[in-house]
């Protein structure tokens, strides 16, 4: 069975029009995924819907078997779905153990806590140094590193990352996509959602492209982007000739 | 032949981001020009500056022939150019005719202020909501509409003021499909009588179809341009929507 399974799922904002429009797909434990797909493909909204922030208008979400649509995000953070947003989530006034430490609010054991920060700074060596500073005067990587390191803190089965690269130089995006194909070593399981396909799907194993809130296919990250659906999605359907009068 | 709108090395930066950098491109007259790119090209950045939203840090805008930088959007549509105009909740309170007649330049403060719509504005209004196809909701409350509906609004009343230029931002943004084929054929014809439209679409099958012409942005700057066909078959428009490797 799958660890996750998204079955035939709507959902939108407010009264605004479906984003998602009846998607199913699954996901295996251990295995990463990167999601792509042109912009309004309903990327951002699905990981939105796995962690509970936006509930479905129809469909469900089951982890294990057992449905998890419409359970609070704090309620799936228990159950082990951690969702990392594009959004600039981190506590600037706290440091950075601080920060790593509401990571694992709902751990009471501290032994545990203690543990598991020991593990991010084996991945993280640079936040170890850095364990006493302002998360708030570190770099724009350093920091994207500290919300990574805090999710970990959660020991998640899931960990969604919603575009980890944006706003990075270039140099330290290639750290952060290292650090995220190091998760699927670790034995986590990794849905990414990243507008630059490419890099995206060169640190997951597998790629689902979507369109239209829908799955329109899926297959081993690496080649995907070789499919010709892929330019027909992105750049349109083919003009055949004198169809534009 | 002369451009109808101009941009000229528009400069823009958000602290430290160049959101918009060595920008220029030309609209021609008769055409339906197309902006796109990936997130974050820029796209909307150049549509404000054009359109009087925000400035331009450096750069100029000329509109037939004319310097038009930093005009306020007030100003542009008194000379031909208009822009989708968003209904917000204060609008929403008033009806579908009334938002149309707020829309026409001349009509605005003193409709809002109270008195009395003029039958040759009342006219023109229901010709036009008659044209997108939701005469029947003239006395409707706007914010009873229903998503489509409201998208139709803000493209009739776009209208309202006889522009010679109309910047639309996502037509068919969240659109259904039959609605989507009632606003391109609108926008269709409106060009063969003679109105020029300039616009920022993410749906490229929309996009390849409709327009006359294609502007692709990247990074703040004009990548390429050139017709439809050209685009599609273009590896460097398709390598910035899928990301460098």
């Amino acid at each position: 069975m799958a660890l996750l399974e998204i079955d035939d799922v709507t959902a939108g904002y407010g009264v605004g029009p479906d984003i998602l429009t009846g998607i199913s797909l699954e996901v295996n434990a251990g295995r990463s995924y990167c999601i792509v797909g042109p912009n309004g493909a309903g990327k951002s909204t699905l990981l939105k819907v796995v962690c509970g922030i936006l509930h479905p208008r129809s469909g469900e979400v089951r982890l294990n078997g057992i449905r998890v649509s419409g359970l609070r995000p704090d309620q799936l953070l228990a159950e082990g779905i951690c969702f990392v947003p594009q959004e600039q989530s981190l506590f600037p006034e706290m440091t950075v153990r601080e920060n790593l430490v509401m990571g694992a609010f709902l751990v009471r054991d501290r032994a545990v806590v203690n543990e598991r920060m020991v593990r991010v700074f084996e991945l993280f060596p640079l936040l170890k140094d850095r364990v006493s500073q302002l998360a708030g005067t570190l770099s724009g990587g350093e920091q994207q590193m500290v919300v990574l390191g805090r999710a970990l803190m959660v020991d998640p089965k899931v960990l969604m990352i919603d575009e980890p690269s944006l706003g990075l130089a270039p140099i330290v995006a290639d750290q952060i996509f290292a650090t995220i194909q190091g998760f699927s070593a670790l034995g986590i399981t990794v849905i990414l959602v990243e507008q630059n396909a490419r890099r995206g799907l060169e640190s997951t194993e597998w790629g689902i492209v979507l369109d239209l809130g829908t799955k329109r296919f899926e297959g081993p990250a690496e080649g995907i982007l070789d499919d010709p659906r892929i330019r027909e999605l992105y750049l349109g359907a083919a003009l055949s000739k004198g169809d534009d009068e | 032949m002369t451009a109808l709108l101009e941009a000229r090395e528009l400069h823009k930066a958000y602290g430290g981001l160049q959101a918009v950098q060595r920008c220029s491109f030309e609209v021609a007259p008769g055409t339906i020009t197309a902006l796109i790119g990936p997130n974050g090209a820029g796209k909307t950045t150049a549509f404000d500056i054009i359109n009087g939203v925000i400035a331009a840090d450096s750069g100029t805008v000329i509109f037939e022939g004319r310097d038009v930088t930093g005009f306020m959007p007030h100003q542009l549509t008194r000379l031909g150019v208009s822009r989708t105009f968003q209904i917000t909740r204060d609008l929403g309170e008033m009806t579908v005719l009334e938002n149309m007649v707020v829309s026409s330049p001349a009509a605005g403060l003193r409709s809002l202020l109270g008195s009395k719509i003029l039958k040759r504005e009342r006219d023109r209004a229901m010709e036009l909501l008659d044209f997108v196809g939701i005469s029947a909701l003239a006395t409707t409350a706007a914010k009873k509409l229903s998503y489509g509906q409201k998208k139709l609004l803000e493209f009739a009343s776009v209208l309202m003021s006889e522009p010679k230029l109309v910047l639309l931002d996502e037509p068919a943004g969240g659109v259904n499909p039959a609605l989507l084929e009632r606003i391109t054929d609108r926008i269709r014809r409106l060009n063969e009588s003679g109105i020029t439209f300039f616009i920022v679409e993410h749906n490229m099958d929309v996009v390849m179809q409709l327009s006359d012409w294609v502007i692709v942005m990247a990074h703040g700057e004009v990548l390429v341009d050139g017709p439809p066909a050209a685009i599609q078959e273009d590896e460097t428009v398709l390598d910035a929507y899928l990301g460098r490797a």
